[in-house]
């Protein structure tokens, strides 16, 4: 089975949980933006968790399909349609040979994963098959998706082709009757604020600009990408300044530099980074701030570590509920 | 198997919504069956499209255990209202069961009359969650 | 005694700061650490992250509690192992730095600034070489790309403050000053380095065992090579 590319898009790329383990060699993890979405959508075919999935962008590409074909959609509802007809997400889906799969407009959240059951047969580098694009590494070639490309599937496991068998047994063909939904759709509210951790030099940084990071909105600028959210809003200003040599950056280093406005810094980050830290955006909010777009406004709170810590292992503690339902329901 | 087991099968029986319990063991079988519900009483749901008398009121009962939910996202619209009709294929709520969410067809034609449980209630197989006005 | 302090950076990992100077004593800790940390992979251990005075260690508290499953958080588990790792620091032993050696072709045009540098110090550009290489200089950490050194070390006697209108794209390979750095590019990038020469050997291959020539704590020496030599090494991919 093979997925050619018709139009690639505004930015498809292939991510999966990310090259972890090489980031004292500068390498950076890169990874899907969402990895809670990526993970989910892989669970519900048959997949490992951390299996390379097509991180959509915005606008997404034109794919067909070459035989029939197991996927699943998660993360933004892009308006995903098959021959004219809007396809669920957030749950395992035939598609028959020849479909090709569209996008429209950007209805909620601003990106999408195409889980392909068996995943996409490219190579690892370094152990991971995602995208690092400005070291021309990993993923699809080490680039985004362009028109004529031709993705090749792997193999699909046994639990992938019990639920395809049980789709397709169901005359239904095309889905499930069951879905899955993101932890941060079911709890606290996806209207809620970003929680934070205090960053390193966070007690560097004057009261008044502790208050206003939770008191106010702060928007996301058009200069939001894989590497970074540049934020704008209320100057976060230092009590003095500050002699900074370089230090770690973690996924969700909130930093501030002279201009006093923060920037989030997210998968395609560099390993370090130099300027003052404000705070640490709690990771299982990420996949929320991951799904936010240019002119959005974000809120903040900040927690303590602990209360973060907590917050993560729930998080882990669900999907792997969910991987414990599909397992005992297709194996 | 001796006569505490009897008691506990019993026990095991009246605390569930269960009508029917057979147990068999090496020498031993025995059959218990509750009597008085209006479970046995009724002839069971059977999902697919059934003709029936018009006006009649049914029930739509759940197909499996879990929790109710009337919409298919905590923020989103409920699948249906009183007063709506549905038809066979109808999505009338999702069921819950661990942490996959399930969708529940109508099974029948008609009008939802009442919506029998709540958003977040725990419910057992069988369990009455509409009442539909057949049509 | 080892001074040093352990602070979270998110949820996820652990900050440990020897100090706030560059310097190759306090170096030697973060070393001893990271070397420490990798032979003795904890479960949930991700991997360790190097800057000038500090290693950040990386972890999932997911499998940290699942694995120990105490009353304590998995910071608190994973600092406790960091304590009892630093606190026996003195006693570890480290292994000898390597000395790589890396040929360099100085000036023309693979040095477009060479001639600059020197003018600006009133030297001669065969000066500016024969400082430059006769140096030995630490790498400190590997950053802002894949298998960039910052290495410490540069005489000041060269120290060249960045362009004032950086390059849009800079050839993979550069050797260049800025300010009081001195670095070697491994990939093309923007950037505003006064540009003396290239190296003659990859910085970064994509594979996984050894992707970066150098590593934190190496010693590079820079060995001036002409231009045939270089076009020699390079063979087909000059």
């Amino acid at each position: 089975m093979s997925i050619t590319v018709l139009r690639p898009g505004m930015l498809t790329t292939l991510q999966d949980r990310g090259r972890q383990g090489y980031q004292k060699y500068g390498v950076l993890v890169s990874g899907a933006m969402d990895e809670e979405a990526l993970r989910l959508g892989n669970i519900i075919i048959g997949n490992e968790q951390g299996e390379a999935a097509l991180e959509i962008t915005m606008m997404g590409p034109v794919l067909k399909f070459t035989e029939d074909a197991l996927i699943s959609l998660t993360g933004a509802d892009l308006e995903p349609r098959v021959d004219g007809n809007a396809v669920p997400m957030w749950r395992p889906i035939v598609l028959k040979s020849g479909s090709v799969l569209r996008f429209g407009r950007p209805v909620r959240g601003s990106r999408t994963y195409v889980c392909l059951s068996g995943g996409y047969d490219v190579p690892l580098v370094m152990g991971s098959k995602s995208t690092y694009l400005r070291a021309a590494m990993g993923g699809y070639q080490g680039r985004a998706l362009a028109a004529d490309d031709v993705l090749e599937a792997g193999r699909m496991s046994d639990c992938g082709r019990a639920i395809m068998e049980s789709l397709k047994r169901r005359g239904n063909f095309i889905t499930s009757p069951w879905y899955v939904q993101p932890a941060y759709e079911l709890e606290q509210g996806a209207d809620g604020p970003i929680r934070l951790t205090p960053g390193l030099q966070y007690r560097y940084f004057t009261e008044e600009s502790c208050q206003k990071l939770v008191h106010e909105g702060f928007a996301i600028t058009v200069h939001a990408d894989r590497m970074g959210y540049r934020m704008k809003g209320s100057k976060l200003e230092l009590t003095a300044p500050l002699e900074m040599i370089s230090e770690a950056a973690v996924k969700g280093t909130v930093q501030v530099p002279a201009d006093g406005n923060a920037i989030i810094l997210m998968a395609d980050r560099q390993s370090t980074a130099g300027y003052p830290k404000i705070g640490q955006v709690v990771l299982a909010d990420m996949g929320r701030l991951a799904q936010s777009k240019p002119g959005e406004v974000i809120h903040f709170s900040m927690i303590t570590p602990a209360q973060a810590e907590v917050l993560y292992i729930e998080r882990e503690e669900y999907i792997d509920q969910i991987a414990l339902s599909i397992q005992c329901r297709y194996e | 198997m001796d006569i505490k087991d009897v008691e506990a099968l019993i026990k095991l029986l009246e605390g569930s919504s269960l009508t029917e319990l057979k147990v068999r063991d090496k020498d031993f079988s025995v059959t218990l069956v509750r009597s008085n519900t209006s479970a046995l009483a009724r002839p069971t749901a059977v999902p697919g499209a059934v003709k029936v008398a018009g006006g009649e009121e049914k029930e739509i009962t759940a197909p499996m255990v879990g929790t109710f939910y009337s919409a298919p996202t905590p923020k989103g619209e409920p699948f249906v209202a009183v007063g709506d009709t549905v038809d066979v294929d109808s999505i009338v709520c999702v069921l819950e069961a661990m942490k996959v969410f399930t969708e529940v067809p109508a099974d029948l034609h008609g009008t939802i009359t009442e919506i029998l449980v709540t958003d977040g209630e725990f419910v057992e197989f069988g369990q009455p969650l509409f009442r539909i006005k057949v049509s | 005694m080892v001074t040093y302090t352990i602070t979270p950076l998110g949820e996820a990992a652990l900050f440990v700061s020897f100090g706030h100077v560059i310097s190759p004593h306090i170096h030697r800790y973060v070393r001893i650490l990271s070397e420490y940390l990798d032979r003795h992979r904890f479960v949930g251990f991700k991997e360790c992250i190097l800057s000038y005075t500090a290693v950040t260690v990386i972890y999932d508290p997911f499998f940290v509690k699942r694995n120990i499953g105490l009353d304590k958080t998995a910071a608190e588990i994973v600092e406790d192992m960091l304590r009892q790792a630093v606190e026996n620091m003195d006693k570890k032993p480290l292994a000898p730095a390597d000395i790589v050696e890396i040929p360099v072709c100085y000036g023309g045009e693979y040095g477009p600034d060479l001639e600059y540098v020197a003018s600006y110090h009133d030297m001669t550009t065969t000066e500016v070489v024969k400082i430059h290489s006769n140096t030995e200089y630490l790498v400190y950490m590997i950053g802002f790309c894949p298998g960039f050194p910052y290495m410490g070390g540069l005489d000041e006697r060269i120290a060249t403050p960045r362009r004032k209108s950086p390059r849009l794209s800079i050839p993979a390979r550069s050797v260049g000053i800025a300010g009081e750095q001195t670095g070697v590019y491994p990939l093309a990038t923007p950037g505003g380095w006064q540009i003396i020469g290239r190296a003659a050997v990859e910085l970064f291959t994509p594979v996984r065992d050894t992707p970066s020539l150098l590593k934190a704590g190496d010693k590079i020496h820079f060995i001036p090579i002409d231009i045939d030599t270089y076009k020699e090494i390079r063979g087909d991919s000059v």
